[in-house]
């Protein structure tokens, strides 16, 4: 049965192509799938959204 | 142009994903098809959980699917299928992270299903049914 308190939010998960660095941020207007993001920090690779999901959160 | 290649579809149910599937299916005859999809979990079952089976994976009223296996039987072309279980909420709401944290397996048995059942330079044609990978509508 689903709870009527569950509170879904958005993420974004990071990742980069090169060293497989992964972060995760919360989700904003623009994003999708394999969208370019930026260079690397720690490499010279390029850092794309790998995965767009939703975690719940329950009161 | 698409002999010998692995083909992906996203969006095989659209209007256009339908029509170009089964022009696909017709003038290149893959070897193997591979169908992914969700699919409605039962009780007891886990939002994320994967399944493996044999013919179409689509949902509906089953005309798309009949088609399909009318083609692919035509052609005696075999259909593997991948499905990932989730409630009518999930599939109608934000995608939970437990269904996408099964990219990677569902990933690994794609490429397992292609390295078992298809010989190095045939065509595969892998089909992510409506918005199974994720690609907004």
């Amino acid at each position: 049965m689903s709870n009527k308190n569950e509170i879904i939010t958005a993420y974004t998960l990071l990742q980069c192509n090169s060293c497989k660095e992964q972060s995760k941020q919360k989700f904003s207007d623009g994003d999708y799938v394999f969208k370019e993001i930026s260079k690397c920090s720690s490499c010279d690779g390029q850092i794309i959204i790998t995965k767009i999901f939703g975690e719940s959160l329950t009161r | 142009m698409f002999k010998n290649k692995v083909l992906l579809i996203t969006g095989g149910t659209g209007s256009f994903g339908k029509k170009y599937t089964k022009i696909l299916l017709e003038k290149f005859k893959p070897n193997i098809i591979i169908m992914i999809d969700a699919a409605l979990k039962l009780e007891g079952e886990d939002t994320g959980d994967v399944a493996q089976g044999f013919g179409a994976a689509i949902g509906g009223v089953g005309t798309d699917r009949f088609k399909i296996e009318a083609i692919a039987t035509k052609h005696d072309i075999p259909i593997f299928a991948i499905v990932v279980r989730q409630s009518v909420k999930d599939a109608i709401t934000l995608m939970k992270k437990e269904i996408s944290d099964q990219t990677e397996k569902v990933r690994n048995q794609v490429y397992e299903m292609i390295t078992d059942n298809s010989n190095p330079n045939e065509t595969v044609l892998v089909i992510g049914v409506g918005n199974t990978l994720g690609v907004a509508q």
